[in-house]
């Protein structure tokens, strides 16, 4: 006969309520509910809306009924959508093919090379005592407290000086950047992993290298993996730089932002909606698979210094 | 004797050399992009654009636009928007920590809650930005809510000035509650179970736990993060660019520093250096006074 476990056994003792939390969680369930709903329908909204006929959509538009569902599923918005998204540079139109091309290599490179960099300052200031890791230490803590505004001016100038303007270059070089917060959380990170470990690859004959590429590293995989994830996210969806550093290399964010105002214009708003799900899909595919791990490996505490 | 290696280093030697060859190129990077680029500016902000010559110019013409009361556009109104950005980013703080906690007890439906409040950091924005115009637009929930009580919008929500700000930090908000819903989590996934044990047959109840419990040990984690926002207040910003570039009024002070820049890369740089020299000189005092208080009132616990 199966056993029936009570609530006191299934329950492990930190999310056990007494009667009266019970109806407290409760009331917190119908706000986060209400909460969830209003995130949830303006999605389904466009995505309903993806499937419909651009002239039915304009009507309903008009008459305030956007909310139905399709009458009459149109999936041909989404291979419209490669057809008719095509953004004009100085040199030719980029189409979608061209616009996910550009994303990938504008997120995955600059998102690899940050994450590599981090590791390798962070593991060093931690690990190593000497002046230098002391001033850097300190260093990385102001250029994170110090508020520094109206760069981007400067920035933009001193790329032009060195050629890296419209230059995917410009992405990786300035990616290798090794300092931020991330600095601190791997700090942090290699501070808690004994030192032993190396000791005992030195008294094997091994070198600094040899524990830092294969001890030291392999530990810092998981966290290596979301920072990667974070930036990669980041850069995907990051369209204000691109504009301004890289105009001629349209990715998906650069190329929505100049659809939006182009194809509504057009009387092609689902269509417009079918690019928009289409982005989507790749960060909800990611986020499906690594999610739970990114919800629990960022620690930031006790970085006031 | 000191061990030597085949190379004939010692282990302190070969030491300074790896320390080297992985500072090396961070160093260098932030050496140009981030060290150099800051002095540039503040010698751009001293430098007339035509002429190359030293001058005030630039300065005289921010203050001038900052002490400007009349115009949307002009830097008085920006910083005002500013400052109501920055006001929602404090106000998230609270509600963010509160709906991690309730996740973290592990509500019912904890993990579609967890995934759905996600949302809005996985989804890229234009899709939030397109879902709300449609919502606030005259043929959406909000026009029709407003024919319905008989106040017809006779303006979109974002081409009215009074509408335009208020509306943009509504939405910054709106898909803000969960922001910083990772560092709480994780913060909050370190408690040790002995603590909320103790809590329970003490007879604490959930408010009990979220302020005599969970905010003093997360305290550090929450401290950081309103550090870097309070150092940060004069750059509080939003998707100004995707809703309406700067019209209605809607400008904040680095939305202005970006758009002119965007707009005009290589003309004005000196008086949009001058606009940020500004800024960071406002920004300073508050950024350490801050630190200051929060490593008071705030300290690191050991558990």
């Amino acid at each position: 006969m199966k056993k029936k476990f009570t609530y006191r056994e299934k329950t492990p003792i930190i999310f056990r309520r007494s009667g009266k939390a019970k109806i407290f969680y409760g009331f917190i369930f119908i706000i986060f509910s209400v909460y969830s709903l209003s995130l949830l329908a303006p999605l389904l909204m466009i995505f309903f809306s993806s499937f419909k006929d651009p002239l039915t959509y304009n009507n309903e538009l008009f008459a305030g009924t956007i909310y139905n569902l399709p009458e009459k599923w149109v999936f041909s918005n989404y291979t419209r959508a490669f057809t008719l998204m095509k953004v004009p540079t100085s040199t030719h139109d980029a189409d979608l093919l061209e616009m996910t091309w550009n994303t990938l290599w504008s997120s995955v490179g600059p998102a690899a090379l940050a994450t590599i960099s981090v590791l390798a300052t962070g593991y060093v200031c931690a690990r190593y005592e000497n002046f230098a890791t002391k001033f850097l230490r300190s260093f990385a803590l102001v250029l994170m407290i110090l508020p520094v505004f109206g760069a981007q001016a400067a920035s933009l100038k001193l790329f032009m000086k060195l050629g890296l303007y419209n230059n995917p270059l410009g992405m990786f070089v300035t990616a290798f950047a090794g300092f931020g917060m991330n600095f601190f959380i791997v700090m942090g990170f290699f501070k808690g992993i004994s030192w032993e470990y190396a000791e005992a690859v030195f008294i094997d004959g091994g070198g600094h290298f040899t524990v830092f590429f294969k001890v030291m590293l392999p530990q810092a995989t998981p966290m290596a993996l979301v920072f990667f994830f974070s930036d990669f996210l980041m850069h995907y969806s990051s369209y204000e730089s691109m504009l301004l550093y890289m105009p001629d290399y349209i990715t998906i964010a650069t190329g929505l932002y100049y659809e939006q105002m182009l194809l509504p214009r057009l009387g092609e708003t689902p269509v417009f909606f079918a690019a928009l799900f289409m982005s989507a899909i790749p960060i909800a595919i990611y986020y499906a698979i690594f999610g739970k791990r990114l919800m629990t490996s960022m620690n930031i505490g006790g970085l006031k210094g | 004797m000191m061990k030597q290696n085949q190379k004939g280093l010692t282990l302190k030697q070969s030491g300074w050399i790896f320390c080297a060859a992985l500072l090396v190129l961070p160093c260098l990077n932030t050496l140009i992009f981030t060290v150099y680029v800051n002095i540039s500016s503040l010698r751009y902000a001293f430098t007339d654009d035509r002429t190359g010559l030293f001058t005030w110019a630039n300065f005289e013409t921010a203050f001038l636009s900052f002490q400007d009361t009349s115009g949307g556009d002009s830097l008085f109104s920006a910083l005002g928007n500013t400052l109501q950005y920055f006001l929602a980013e404090i106000l998230i703080i609270p509600i963010s920590v509160a709906l991690t906690f309730f996740l973290f007890k592990r509500i019912a439906g904890y993990n579609a809650f967890r995934i759905i409040f996600f949302l809005p950091s996985i989804i890229p924005g234009l899709v939030w930005v397109t879902a709300y115009k449609e919502i606030m637009s005259m043929n959406g929930v909000l026009g029709q809510l407003m024919e319905a009580i008989g106040q017809p919008m006779e303006v979109g929500v974002f081409k009215n000035p009074e509408t335009a700000t208020p509306a943009l930090v509504a939405y910054t908000m709106w898909l803000g509650l969960a922001g910083g819903m990772l560092y709480y989590f994780s913060a909050m996934s370190r408690i040790p179970d002995s603590i909320f044990e103790a809590a329970l047959i003490d007879g604490f109840g959930p408010i009990r736990e979220i302020f005599q419990i969970v905010l003093p040990l997360i305290g550090p984690t929450i401290g950081t993060l309103l550090l870097l926002k309070i150092a940060g207040f004069i750059g509080a910003t939003g998707p100004i660019l995707l809703f309406t570039k700067g019209a209605a009024g809607t400008q904040t002070l680095n939305f202005i520093l970006y758009y002119r820049v965007l707009e005009d890369p290589t003309g004005g740089i000196g008086v949009v250096s001058a606009i940020g020299i500004i800024m960071t000189v406002i920004s300073l005092p508050l950024a350490f006074g801050s630190r200051f208080m929060i490593n008071k009132y705030l300290p690191s616990i050991e558990y």
